[in-house]
């Protein structure tokens, strides 16, 4: 099997034309795909740009489901909804493939981290409010379980506070009027069962000066990074696994630098929620020219017990379902890509959800 | 002339602005010190809405150029640093000092410390410097480092260095990205500071040394347009 070609490098021209030799065994995938790369790319740009909406039918399995910060949606009816809705709000929206990220999961099934930045004009109310005539970019990240030419699970994040900020709306306004209309009777079951699943995961022991090698053992290194910095508020690592310059783009799109404001992100969402527990829940490693591409999902549970990003304490439950790129070289971070839907949070913040 | 300055005294001067469907990757971002033009399209629009001026390649480092723009008696200087992928550039950072006025987009509260982990400790005598930054530039970042960051000014002299440490007292420089060549070298570096206010103010600078002599470029017009922005705030609901 040939090398598989990721985005870097190629321009758009290039990844969509037609090439006939397969690159990976692709078992029960249409002929016209040759790796999973070029199914992610290739059907994307079919169903959302081209606007063959009804090819979800041949690309989604009907009872997909589609785990989201606002809740699960089962079924492959509601993927083609959704994406008539969306289209109908940013019809000229453009996705632009930055990378995907894959592994292997065996028996003929690939898990891709794509990640894609937006620009569309919104000539159409969305679910953020009316039309606005402005056009914005936006990210998103979807993890697809994909087998036999179908997705069979999805884990989808994007960055509703940018897209809510461009569109010249309040965050917390749109989050405070979909609470309002959410259950009244607490948290919903399939949340309460996520943010449970998080905090029985078995702690670990506090860890030790020996870091973890990015370069040998990049799934090794994204799993107790995490755990170090997060679970355990060794916030200092951040100078042991990131570059000085590293560059940080984060909901709300936010974009950090270097050290300093890197270590008060993390400072900033335990500020935010003090008993905050984070669960890796998949990693995905691509090499590049000397280093990695790395894509880590990841999900935390918490209390909203401090006023540091999102507003003051509520004492609220929340659950942030997150996916984070990394590219590193030299066995260094440095960039960094993480979403999660702040309306989303917001909204558990208001009582919703 | 390097590819880099034949497209841009192409862009600028004949409006060839169709070169950068094949210079250009369509993921092709462009950052400055007020945020990011992202993709090509926006690019191509940006280019077009500048439209024409007389233009003066002053060093070409390949990967980074400087110059300066505009008649005479208007004239301003940039320098262009770009990130290639194969052949096509994905990543441009822009530096200019045309005095002019700029609209900062409304930004988050800043998070986190300017020097980070230093504590008590002076800033000492070695830059902190980024993985493949290239070794022939380290002493020239050490020396600014030491004179930039550890306010050894008696070291190195100029009137931008005086002025922004005294806009933003606690302004920490770091150096990012070197190209060294023909007897030149350019670092592209980021400097973050408050000022008295307790603004913080993010920049971009850029600088070029050719024997005994340095052009750094700092957009000013960036820094006043950061100092009266807005702050987003998640608790605001109209």
């Amino acid at each position: 099997m040939h090398a598989i070609p990721n985005v870097g490098g190629r321009d758009i021209a290039t990844i969509l034309e037609p090439h006939a030799k397969r690159r990976q065994p692709l078992l029960g995938f249409d002929p016209d795909y040759c790796d999973i790369v070029d199914y992610i790319l290739r059907c994307t740009h079919r169903i959302w740009e081209q606007k063959d909406v009804g090819l979800i039918a041949t690309h989604y399995a009907p009872d997909i489901r589609v785990h989201m910060m606002t809740g699960p949606v089962d079924g492959m009816d509601g993927v083609i909804a959704g994406t008539a809705r969306t289209l109908s709000a940013f019809p000229d929206r453009t996705l632009t493939g930055e990378a995907v990220i894959w592994s292997d999961e065996g028996d003929g099934a690939y898990l891709s981290s794509h990640r894609i930045t937006s620009s569309a004009t919104n000539l159409g109310p969305s679910e953020l409010g009316p039309a606005t005539g402005r056009r914005i970019s936006f990210m998103t990240i979807a993890d697809c379980l994909c087998k036999a030419n179908l997705i069979v699970e999805e884990w989808l994040v994007r960055d509703y506070s940018a897209m809510a900020l461009a569109l010249g709306y309040f965050p917390r306004a749109i989050a405070r009027a979909h609470a309002a209309n959410d259950r009244a009777s607490g948290p919903a079951a399939w949340r309460m069962a996520a943010m449970d699943a998080i905090r029985v995961a078995p702690a670990t022991r506090f860890p030790g000066e020996a870091l973890p090698n990015a370069a040998r053992d990049p799934e090794v290194f994204a799993c107790e990074m995490f755990d170090r910095i997060v679970n355990h508020r060794r916030f200092g690592s951040v100078r042991d696994a990131y570059s000085p310059t590293a560059h940080w783009a984060g909901p709300g799109a936010r974009r950090l630098f270097g050290w300093g404001e890197i270590t008060g992100w993390f400072t900033a969402l335990i500020g935010s929620f003090g008993d905050a527990r984070l669960t890796v829940d998949h990693v995905a490693a691509v090499d590049i020219a000397d280093g990695h591409d790395i894509a880590i999902r990841w999900s935390l549970a918490g209390t909203h017990d401090g006023g540091a990003l999102y507003g003051p304490a509520s004492g609220k439950p929340i659950y942030i379902l997150a996916v984070t790129h990394w590219r590193t070289r030299h066995g260094r971070i440095v960039d960094e890509v993480t979403i999660f839907d702040e309306v989303a949070l917001l909204r558990q913040i208001e009582g919703g959800l | 002339m390097s590819a880099l300055a034949e497209l841009e005294r192409s862009l600028r001067q004949d409006g060839a602005y169709g070169q950068l469907a094949t210079s250009h990757s369509h993921r092709a971002v462009r950052e400055d010190s007020l945020g990011f033009v992202i993709g090509r399209d926006a690019l191509t629009a940006d280019w077009v809405a500048s439209g024409p001026q007389p233009i003066t390649i002053t060093a070409d480092l390949g990967e980074m150029i400087a110059y300066s723009v505009g008649p005479p008696e208007a004239r301003w200087h940039g320098h262009r640093w770009i990130t290639r992928e194969d052949d096509r550039i994905v990543r441009e950072t822009l530096v200019e000092d045309r005095d002019r006025e700029r609209n900062a987009p409304a930004a988050f509260p800043p998070l986190g410390e300017l020097r980070a982990g230093l504590g008590q400790f002076s800033a000492g005598d070695s830059a902190i410097l980024p993985p493949g930054f290239p070794i022939e530039a380290n002493a020239l970042a050490d020396r600014l480092h030491r004179a930039w960051n550890g306010r050894a000014f008696d070291e190195y002299r100029a009137d931008w260095l005086t002025n922004l440490v005294t806009d933003l007292p606690d302004a920490t420089f770091h150096f990012e990205r070197a190209i060294v060549g023909d007897g030149q070298a350019a670092i592209l570096w980021r400097v973050h500071g408050h000022t008295r206010e307790g603004q913080r103010i993010r920049l971009i600078g850029s600088s070029l040394f050719t024997g005994s002599n340095d052009e750094t470029i700092v957009d000013r017009a960036a820094m006043r347009a950061q100092s009266t922005r807005d702050l987003i705030d998640y608790s605001q609901t109209g």
